[in-house]
């Protein structure tokens, strides 16, 4: 595999963080630690030419100063994040002149990667529709006005002119819409209502008749639909696996606004990005995230049948599921801890409970709690002599 | 009541009380950690005190005595592997069995403020937060993988 490494210095709360990327790259820590920072940064170093077309083609103008794009790249309050003498990046081995590459005058190039904001459910407007990138004001973060953009002109393909957005038969392999089904939309379909020019999207229940506007949707609807829309923009109704020349997968939050049923099917997904030859990268704060690393590591290990991972998600063994367990147990790993007090980063990618430094065994600080009500528990118990 | 009283108060165990870690093997004591030797009371190996042939049932490791207030605590460690979630179910049966044995054999014991903890050794298969862990916990069983660190209690 390629030294597909990162090093950033001294940006933004991140002293010296490197991560090298995986198959599957999960970041992990508190919030404000600078994990967005890094995959917004990753963005930046595959696509910096169609980020600097799309600017440029909506009017903004950085007037080739670093201060000024951040501002518009990474959101408003971003300036200062870049300390000119201080902060540093390295990308594959080799050091980034940040100054140089907000001078360039690329405005092209084929995306390599599709990012998927932690704020996705921004995405859409209360009306129930994707709202186009000049609906937003020139502070709100790139990614968000980008991924809606794009989500936006997808619905405008025949996808927004069908009736049924979900389900659609050639969209999503048949398991994952059926975990959709019963574990999100229950037995309601996503549709596209259209009235005169305007079109909305609705979620109906096909045997009561009933049609729900955007605002009545369950906050776990509204979070799960960008997100929806977002893989069908990665997962073309063609037998091609991957789209176009799209090659990483970057995702905010996994996790964001789901029930845990729904990140066990959105850690499917994932899978399935990876047996299309997707690099997925993401940030998370949930255990569940990496319950799949560490079931994938041991599982590996173990040299088990492969059809075990499908037990994890409750799904029938099938020729198509098994060469995704397949390739899955194929794939590589790879876990980083932010710390907060450090500004560091820590590969913890063995998840090791038994290990000695606590940010391992703890998983980043997302076991420890349970960890301690674990503890508290069982001294409370073995004190009061009960259930003895 | 001190630790050695009750070591000392309870039949099968009478002639098994060792000062410090004496009583643990030395594989064993390798995973103990304690930086202030002089809180420990002493220790009683139960495999030792009870061998198979007085009795057949799966049995807790050992006790060691640490220097608390008012008096002592009985810390109560079972080493044992945490490989497969079957594990959970051995270590349970262990500790059920030591409680029934404190309550008919070993009263003494029984009075002093006591913890129990799995130590557990090898590759973990469950991380915390997991339902065995919560099980584990439910029965009053401390949990630590690799090492105890005894200057906790």
């Amino acid at each position: 595999m390629a030294n597909e490494t990162l090093r950033l210095k001294d940006i933004g709360p991140i002293r010296e963080a490197e991560v090298r990327f995986g198959d599957l790259t999960v970041l992990v820590g508190p919030q404000a630690t600078g994990k967005s920072i890094l995959l917004q940064f990753l963005r930046l170093l595959l696509d910096a030419g169609p980020i600097f077309g799309t600017l440029r083609k909506h009017g903004l103008n950085w007037r080739r100063e670093v201060d000024s794009f951040l501002e518009l790249y990474l959101g408003e309050g971003t300036r200062g994040l870049w300390q000119r003498d201080q902060s540093s990046i390295a990308w594959r081995g080799s050091p980034v002149d940040l100054d140089e590459l907000v001078r360039s005058k690329r405005s092209r190039g084929k995306e390599k990667s599709f990012f998927i904001p932690a704020q996705r459910v921004l995405a859409l407007s209360r009306d129930g529709w994707f709202r186009p990138f000049a609906d937003y004001r020139a502070g709100d973060p790139f990614t968000v006005r980008d991924y809606s953009e794009k989500l936006r002109v997808m619905m405008e393909s025949p996808l927004g002119r069908a009736e049924a957005v979900f389900p659609q038969p050639k969209r999503l392999k048949s398991e994952i819409r059926e975990l959709l089904s019963r574990h999100i939309f229950r037995d309601f379909h996503l549709e596209v209502e259209k009235a005169g020019p305007q079109k909305r999207l609705l979620l109906t229940e096909p045997r009561q008749a009933a049609k729900l506007p955007f605002m009545l949707w369950s906050a776990g609807q509204r979070e799960f639909v960008p997100l929806l829309l977002g893989l069908y923009w990665l997962l073309p109704p063609t037998k091609a696996p991957r789209r176009g020349s799209v090659q990483w997968v970057i995702i905010e939050e996994l996790e964001a606004g789901l029930h845990p049923k729904a990140i066990e099917v959105m850690l499917f997904i994932v899978l399935d990005l990876l047996w299309r030859g997707y690099r997925v990268s993401l940030s998370s704060h949930s255990a569940h995230v990496l319950d799949l690393v560490w079931a994938l590591r041991n599982l590996r290990e173990c040299g088990v049948d492969p059809g075990k991972i499908l037990g994890i998600f409750d799904v029938k063994s099938t020729p198509s599921t098994v060469k995704l367990a397949e390739t899955a147990l194929s794939k590589e790993a790879r876990v980083y801890y932010f710390d907060p007090d450090a500004g560091t980063t820590h590969d913890i990618s063995k998840l090791d409970p038994a290990a000695k430094e606590a940010m391992e065994a703890g998983w980043g600080g997302l076991t420890e709690f349970s960890g301690r009500v674990a503890e508290i528990v069982a001294e409370a118990v073995a004190a009061s002599g009960g259930r003895e | 009541m001190s630790f050695r009283d009750a070591v000392e108060n309870t039949p099968a165990t009478r002639s098994h009380f060792r000062e410090g870690l004496g009583a643990i093997r030395r594989r064993d004591r390798r995973r103990l950690r304690c930086s202030h030797t002089r809180r420990l009371s002493g220790s009683v190996n139960l495999e030792r005190a009870l061998p198979p042939g007085e009795c057949n049932e799966p049995r807790w490791d050992y006790g060691i005595g640490i220097a608390s207030s008012p008096g002592d605590a009985l810390i109560w460690v079972e080493v044992h592997p945490a490989s497969s979630t079957g594990n959970v179910d051995e270590v349970l049966r262990k500790l059920g069995w030591l409680k029934t044995w404190m309550r008919g054999d070993a009263p003494a014991p029984w009075q002093l403020p006591r913890r129990f903890v799995w130590l557990a050794t090898g590759r973990v298969a469950f991380r915390s937060g997991s339902p065995h862990m919560y099980r584990v916990a439910q029965k009053g069983l401390l949990f630590r993988a690799g090492h105890l660190d005894l200057d906790r209690f």
